[in-house]
This record gives structure tokens, C-alpha cells and sequence, in this order.
């Protein structure tokens, strides 16, 4: 395991955890670029690990890979 | 009970759309070091390279070099702080960051490091990086100026191995060119290869330890 993809999980989970505002998310969705240099294996592990004691502990990831460069959060599901 | 997941509410989830930059934060951050930056006049410059490529070897020979310069110096290491007490033998002004286990720094360091650091100013600040060549790309830090240093031991092929951080760079110095007839690296190769990822890179190739080509990055730096 790299250690980028666990400071990047970190960034993914604190984005949605201030929008998601208490509410707890069940469901994130990132898009992730070939030419990002993270790779969706490490980073599926590193979310788990990074949402541990958030709101979003226990949320599926779905990444939606891509070719370009490009590292986004798409959208979330909370309730 | 929720129907899609069971996670025991009884309204719907909700679902909204952010389609934000994973490292908005940091970017945001960055973009704040960049305005407090130009507005003293300093002009930061990103050093990034696998370790031992010569990053703080180059510093030293610069700060020298540069006698007329003001320049101050930040240190970004997993661990020690060997590197800034190299610095500090120079004179120049220089603070340690130690990441642990990060393996690069981040906006947020180098802000705490500057305020740490107060360069004056006006000063030419050089920001070494954790010796590494794949995430120190990602962490915009709001420098002015990103280098990427390889040298002729470390193989022709890097640029194409590592084009995330080739293709971030506004600088490539191929270092230790003095060993060059011992080792196996073609020069223009390597240039062809960091064109093919970063066409608007310049390439200089130096010895950090003998000074060839050093006017040319002075140059560059001016
Ligand atoms: N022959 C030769 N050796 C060099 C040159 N530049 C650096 N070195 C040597 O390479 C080794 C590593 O140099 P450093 O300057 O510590 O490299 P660094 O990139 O700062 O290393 P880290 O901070 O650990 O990532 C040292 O033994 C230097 O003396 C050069 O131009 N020619
Ligand atoms: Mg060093």
C-alpha cells in the first residue's frame, strides 16, 4: 500500500462527512482519473480504514475510473 | 427500515450531487500560501526527486553560490533533521518537517512551516520535498516553481515510469553528471521521454558536486 491514496481517502472523507452535516452517508461516489496517480485498490482499502468513527463508517465506494487526470467526489447518498 | 441499505431509518437517502475536487481543500489552501507568498515578494521553488537524487546538495551549492540572495530554506523529511542542519551550515535560514508516515507535504505543512520560518521579504524560498516520485506531485503547496531532479544512476526510463510527476514540472535537472561515464544513462533519451510527457518542461543536465551547467539553473532561477 502507497501511503497517497490514505491521505487522499482522508480528503474524500472529510469532504462529504462536512457536507453530509450529521446526517450519516451510506453511499460515495468518486471518479478517478488513469493519470491520477491513485490507484482504486489501495484507495478502496484506505477509504474503509479512513471512514472508521465518521459518519460515513461502514459506506460502499463506488469509482467510476476514467482516462484523464481527473480526481473528483461525484456524489454521496445520506439519510 | 431503509430499503436499499438496512441502515434502519425509515426516510428515503438522499442523494447529492458535489462533483468537487478530491483535494479542494488543499488546493484552496495552496492558493492562500501562493497570495501571502507574492504578496512579500517570495518566490517559492517545489524540489521533488526519488531519494538521494541530491536535493539538498544542490541547496547547499546554490545557497553558496547565490551569496547575494536571500534565501531560506524548508526541509520536508519522513524522519531527522540531517537535512536542515546541512542547511544550517550554510547559513540560511531553514526549518525541518518531519512527515512520519506521510510521504509527502501537504499545503497545510508548508504554511505552519513558513510561519515557523518567517523568511524575509523578498527571499527566494526553496521547499525540498519528501524524496519521492509519485504523490508529492498530487499536494499543490502554492509554490511558483515545480523541479523535479533526477541523476544519470537512477536509469534512462523515470519519466516514464513516473509521468504524474515528469508532467508536473516546470523543471527537470538530470544530477550527477560527472558519473555519467560510469553509468548506463542516456541524456537523450531521457529528454525525448520528458518531452513526451511534459512538452513545455526544460531540461538542464548538472553535477550538484562539480558545477557543471549550475549557471543555467541560476539562470532559471532569476
Ligand atoms: N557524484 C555526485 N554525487 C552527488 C551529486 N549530487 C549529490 N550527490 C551525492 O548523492 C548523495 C545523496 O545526496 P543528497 O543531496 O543527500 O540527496 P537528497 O535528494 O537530498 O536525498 P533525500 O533528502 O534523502 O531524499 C550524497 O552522497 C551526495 O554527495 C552529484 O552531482 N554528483
Ligand atoms: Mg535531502
Amino acid at each position: 500500500m502507497t501511503m497517497h491514496e490514505l491521505a487522499i481517502a482522508e480528503s474524500i472523507v472529510d469532504a462529504v462527512c462536512e457536507r453530509a452535516a450529521g446526517r450519516t452517508v451510506h453511499r460515495v461516489t468518486v471518479r478517478i482519473g488513469a493519470l491520477s496517480a491513485v490507484v482504486p485498490d489501495a484507495m478502496r482499502f484506505c477509504f474503509d480504514l479512513a471512514c472508521e468513527g465518521t459518519a460515513a463508517e461502514g459506506a460502499v465506494l463506488d469509482i467510476d475510473v476514467t482516462a484523464g487526470p481527473e480526481l473528483l467526489v461525484v456524489s454521496m447518498e445520506v439519510g | 427500515m431503509c430499503g436499499t441499505c438496512g441502515c434502519g431509518h425509515d426516510h428515503p437517502h438522499e442523494e447529492i450531487t458535489l462533483e468537487q475536487k478530491v483535494l479542494a481543500r488543499n488546493d484552496r489552501l495552496a492558493e492562500e500560501n501562493r497570495a501571502l507568498l507574492a504578496a512579500r515578494g517570495i518566490r517559492a521553488i517545489n524540489l521533488m526527486s526519488s531519494p538521494g537524487s541530491g536535493k539538498t546538495t544542490l541547496l547547499e551549492r546554490t545557497i553558496v553560490d547565490l551569496a547575494g540572495t536571500t534565501v531560506a530554506v524548508i526541509e520536508g523529511d519522513q524522519e531527522t533533521f540531517l537535512d536542515a542542519e546541512r542547511i544550517q551550515r550554510t547559513g540560511a535560514p531553514v526549518v525541518q518537517v518531519n512527515t512520519g508516515a506521510g510521504c509527502h507535504l501537504d499545503a497545510a505543512m508548508l504554511r505552519d512551516a513558513y510561519e515557523r520560518l518567517q523568511p524575509v521579504e523578498g527571499s527566494l524560498l526553496f521547499v525540498e520535498n519528501v524524496g519521492n516520485l509519485v504523490c508529492p506531485a498530487l499536494f499543490d503547496l502554492g509554490e511558483a516553481g515545480k523541479v523535479v531532479i533526477i541523476s544519470v544512476t537512477e536509469g534512462t526510463d523515470k519519466p516514464l515510469k513516473y509521468p504524474y510527476m515528469f508532467a508536473a514540472a516546470d523543471l527537470v535537472l538530470v544530477n550527477k553528471l560527472d558519473l555519467l561515464p560510469y553509468v548506463d544513462f542516456d541524456l537523450g533519451a531521457c529528454r525525448k521521454y520528458v518531452a513526451t510527457v511534459n512538452p513545455k518542461a526544460e531540461l538542464i543536465a548538472v553535477s550538484a558536486t562539480r558545477g557543471d551547467n549550475l549557471s543555467r539553473w541560476y539562470e532559471w532561477l532569476s
